[in-house]
């Protein structure tokens, strides 16, 4: 996986989790959903990227009930989360407008 | 974050117990990823897929599963370390906080947990700060570990009661010193040196100091170099050497004004000029038990240290060479100084010179320390048996923080840093009252502890302390973790409702026993050092000391005999004038005051026999009136008269001692005897006297005539009168007869018997005080149980009352239950004592470890107090209005 695609599924678990705690396959069937499988990851590589993110203290999970009835791993956004999330969120506009004005340049 | 502490998000109903939060990191990452896989594939098995079509696809989307499954290991545990620490350190300022709190919010069980403590970590502190600097502190020289204190030993003499004192530590001569310098490969730079006291004459007068005399080597062999100056050379410590001496650095300040150009000035010491060549450094000490000495001087510059006259009078130190061992040292010396004494049947003694010098003081002190660590242990199960009572009494509380979550084994921890909370309290206040006993240890320690005057808190006694509160705290703090573990949360719950507890109880009861166990045994040993020192301080001594003063005289060296007998008859005859004065006297050597001088006695053949041999005996050299002065019972035959001159016939009296071993008992009147090659006719027998010490064996001794011997330096006897107004009269005379003599210490007899066991009674009164302490305590333990058994009987006193039970008998009741416990600590009081009875068998006199007395006033006074600590709640208790008790709850 690229830098770039890593540090934008990162965003994007970021911004899933804005909404609300949930488990990894919540937060793997709402990056299939909502990107339209266009960004076509293996549902495993969520996992290290969610792991990693729990290290930087940017989300944090405890056990809970699931659907299932059985416990599952459920994330949550921490504040230092949300602060990520607004900065990742202003540079990756930054980025695009950059990369915008460079392949469109204004006629 | 901790287990327990949520979140308003995380505390809905949802939220699982905390045992499902942390299983094993590889059962969590499995199950998450099965987690996963399963909704996948049901997922598509709503999607209309066949299951195992499902499952298949549902594997291929995410990938390869061991590969993610073993990163997401790596990861996790990476993860629980650092949240792991984490979690445990802010647990651990929690707890802390929270056990600040507990304390504040008890305060009379805090007061009395931290005032026990401090006593026990306060007397321990203080105890071990002597022990630290006494026997433990290395000394202040470059490899202290490497310097060797070297003696003789005579293994040979130990039963002859006069000499056994050598046995063991028999000083060197020039003869060994020569050759131990010149053949021993194991030591190296061998010093000797010997305290001697030096009179100093300045404008002002003569004045006595203390100096000391060292060879050459002596400076090399500590590394140490002098301030100013030079040392002494080699050469200068010989026959005939010149008078050059050094100045300790104390003495050049005070005396000298810290003046440079004191070096290379001449002084007078001993009535004769000697050039100062040098300063020695600050605070150097040779001898630690004695004042240091103003002034240094060669030795072996006398005629009296020439190798032929064999005197050994010198203590010796010299470096170990590098790689050899004390071991090897010891026998490469006795090897050399068999060879040139000749003597087969000594060898010698080579050890660290800090063991040599704690050897004395070692056995007391480490008495004293274990004495003050049974105290210390004492207020340990103290502090645990109200913190048992306490943990009851918190039931609810416990139970409160189990509901939110807290596990078993975080409620110990809990419970075990109030303890060592409690514990440091204790040891803050412990220190300062360390430091209050410390200096009255020091102020009444009795002479002779090298190194007490350097005692000190400083960083290595503060280390102790901090170990002894640490340790201190999970000691006392563990009985009741324990119970709060072992029987789990649900039990303090019962435990508080007041139900059962039934475990506490049997704990609670096994503390108190053996709590008081130790203090039997703490007392039992106080008790038989008290009746030893009470049986030492009635010892008869052999004269009546009360009433008796003695003044000791230098004179210049040299006097001539004749000189002196005169000084001595005039200095009697004018002293016996001063009024109040009875008698008075003098001798070379008066009890308790001077130490031993002996040489061998040959007697003459009994009639058809030949001559035993000749054996060492005391000699004392004393005036007329001696015997009537100091109250010593004449047995038989005469006294010495003032006819017993230099020129009349040589006479000797007899100490029964003597008497007893040499002439098998049977009268010595008229028999003959050698001593130092004069032939003299025994003409009286006196009786025995402790003249070194009162636990002393009776010690064969000689008494000659002082004119009929050129005796040293008198020491004066007066009966009669006082101090106030002997003391300006021996001046007066000394200024008459003789100007440059000195007086060099007026003492009562009775104040120096009494200081001969002064280490005694110093010990006896520490272990009484701890012994004291520790009854206190357990009393104190007892009432606290007392108390909160008689609250949670309450019920079942107002049932007794109310069916017509009397107060009398209620109180009956409770003070029985405690008495039981306290009969089993008393039988287990028993072999405690009896082991503490052994280690201080060694420094009883006069009475058995296993003295009955002893033992049954320990006991006596134990039940008194115990009774005492349990009687008064249960008189409360039972004086209990039973309605009001009934109507309660």
């Amino acid at each position: 996986m690229s830098d770039r695609l890593r540090g934008t599924l990162e965003l994007l678990v970021l911004r899933t989790l804005a909404w609300g705690p949930r488990h990894g396959y919540a937060i793997a069937r709402w990056l299939q959903d909502t990107t339209s499988a266009a960004l076509h990851v293996e549902d495993g590589s969520l996992y290290p990227a969610l792991y990693r993110m729990e290290q930087r203290g940017w989300i944090e999970s405890d056990w809970r009930r699931s659907e299932l009835d059985r416990p599952a791993k459920f994330y949550r956004l921490t504040a230092a989360g949300r602060r990520q999330l607004k900065k990742e969120t202003s540079e990756w506009r930054a980025f695009v407008d950059a990369v915008a004005i460079v392949l469109e340049p204004s006629q | 974050m901790s287990p327990y502490e949520h979140d308003d998000d995380a505390g809905d109903d949802r939220t699982l117990p905390p045992e499902v939060i942390q299983p094993p990191v590889d059962k969590r990452v499995d199950s998450e990823l099965a987690f996963h896989i399963e909704m996948r594939t049901r997922e598509l098995i709503a999607q209309g897929i066949r299951p195992d079509e499902a499952r298949r696809q549902a594997a291929e989307r995410f990938g390869n599963l061991d590969q993610v499954a073993a990163e997401l290991r790596r990861l996790e545990r990476q993860t629980d370390r650092t949240v792991r620490r984490t979690r445990y350190v802010a647990e651990l300022m929690h707890d802390w906080r929270f056990a600040l709190r507990m304390i504040a919010r008890r305060r009379t069980f805090a007061a009395v947990a931290i005032g026990t403590l401090a006593l026990g970590i306060g007397a321990a502190t203080a105890i071990y700060s002597v022990v630290d600097t006494v026997l433990l502190r290395p000394l202040p020289f470059d490899a202290p570990d490497r310097i060797a204190a070297v003696w003789i030993t005579q293994p040979s003499i130990a039963s002859d009661p006069v000499l056994s004192w050598l046995a063991n530590a028999t000083p060197m001569g020039s003869q060994e010193y020569n050759a131990l310098r010149q053949n021993a490969k194991t030591l190296r730079d061998v010093a000797m040196w010997t305290p001697r006291s030096i009179t100093l004459t300045t404008d002002n007068g003569p004045e006595r100091l203390e100096g000391i005399r060292v060879t050459s080597s002596l400076l090399p062999a500590l590394r140490v170099r002098p301030a100013l100056g030079r040392g002494f050379t080699p050469g200068e410590d010989a026959l005939g050497g010149p008078h050059v001496a050094m100045v300790s650095w104390e003495a050049w300040t005070t005396r000298y004004g810290a003046d440079s150009s004191l070096v290379g000035r001449s002084v007078t010491l001993d009535g004769a000029p000697w050039t100062i060549i040098g300063v020695l450094p600050p605070g150097l000490r040779i001898d630690r038990t004695t004042a240091a000495p103003a002034f240094w001087v060669p030795a072996l510059q006398d005629t009296y240290d020439i190798p032929e006259r064999r005197n050994r009078s010198y203590r010796t130190v010299a470096r170990l060479a590098p790689g050899t061992t004390f071991a090897a040292a010891t026998q490469e010396a006795a090897a050399i100084v068999r060879s040139v004494s000749g003597d087969t049947t000594v060898s010698t003694r080579v050890e660290q010179w800090q063991h040599d010098q704690g050897r004395d003081a070692r056995g007391p002190l480490l008495l004293l320390l274990a004495a003050v660590g049974l105290l210390l242990l004492i207020a340990c199960v103290n502090v645990a048996i109200l913190q048992l009572g306490e943990a009851a009494g918190r039931a609810r509380e416990m139970t409160t923080r189990a509901a939110l979550g807290a596990g078993s084994g975080r409620l110990v921890r809990q419970l075990l840093v109030e303890s060592v909370a409690i514990a440091f309290a204790g040891a803050i206040l412990g220190t300062g009252l360390a430091w209050a006993m410390m200096r009255g240890l020091i102020s009444a320690a009795p002479a002779r502890l090298p190194g007490m005057d350097a005692v000190a808190l400083d960083g290595r006694v503060l280390a102790f302390t901090v170990a002894c509160a640490t340790l201190t705290g999970l000691l006392f703090g563990i009985a009741p973790a324990v119970v709060a573990s072992r029987t789990g949360t649900a039990s303090l719950v019962r435990l508080g409702a007041g139900q059962s507890g039934r475990g506490t109880r049997q704990l609670q009861r096994a503390l108190i026993a053996s709590q008081l166990a130790l203090s039997m045994a703490l007392l039992v040993e106080a008790a038989l050092l008290g009746r030893s020192l009470r049986a030492l301080s009635t010892v008869d001594p052999g004269f009546r000391a009360t009433g008796l003063v003695a003044l000791s005289v230098a004179l210049p060296s040299t006097y001539e005999d004749a000189q002196l007998s005169t000084f001595t008859l005039e200095g009697v005859r004018r002293l016996a004038e001063v009024p109040g004065v009875q008698r008075a006297s003098a001798s070379q050597q008066v009890p308790f005051l001077g130490g031993a001088s002996s040489s061998p006695l040959q007697l003459d053949a009994p009639a058809g026999g030949s001559p035993p041999a000749a054996r060492h005996t005391q000699q004392r050299y004393v005036l007329p009136g001696y015997f009537e002065t100091l109250g010593i019972r004449l047995l038989a035959g005469r006294s010495f008269s003032a006819a017993d001159r230099a020129g009349s016939e040589p006479v000797a009296i007899m100490s029964q001692a003597e008497v007893q071993r040499d002439f098998g008992g049977e009268s010595p009147l008229g028999r003959r005897v050698k001593h130092q090659n004069i032939w003299r006719r025994v003409v009286g027998v006196v009786a025995d006297v402790k003249y070194r010490g009162l636990a002393r064996e009776d010690e064969a001794t000689v008494y000659i005539p002082f004119e009929q011997y050129g005796a040293g330096w008198p020491t004066f006897v007066v009966r009669g009168g006082d101090v106030a107004t002997i003391e300006p009269a021996l001046k007066a005379i000394i200024r008459d007869l003789e100007p440059r003599a000195t007086l060099l210490q007026t003492v009562a007899l009775p104040t120096v018997i009494e200081k001969s066991y002064a280490p005694e009674r110093y010990r006896t009164v520490i272990v009484t005080v701890f012994g004291v302490m520790a009854a206190l305590l357990s009393a104190v333990g007892l009432y606290g149980v007392s108390v909160r058994s008689a609250a949670r009987r309450t019920r079942e006193i107002g049932i007794r009352l109310a069916l017509g039970g009397t107060t009398s008998r209620v109180v009956r009741l409770l003070v029985g239950d405690a008495m039981s416990g306290v009969a089993v600590g008393l039988a287990l009081g028993m072999p405690a004592a009896l082991i503490t009875g052994r280690i201080v068998r060694p420094y009883l006199f006069a009475v058995a470890p296993t003295d009955p007395l002893s033992f049954g006033v320990v006991a006596v006074l134990l039940v008194v107090v115990t009774a005492a600590a349990s009687f008064l709640p249960a008189r409360l208790a039972g004086r209990a209005n039973p309605a009001v008790v009934l109507r309660g709850e």
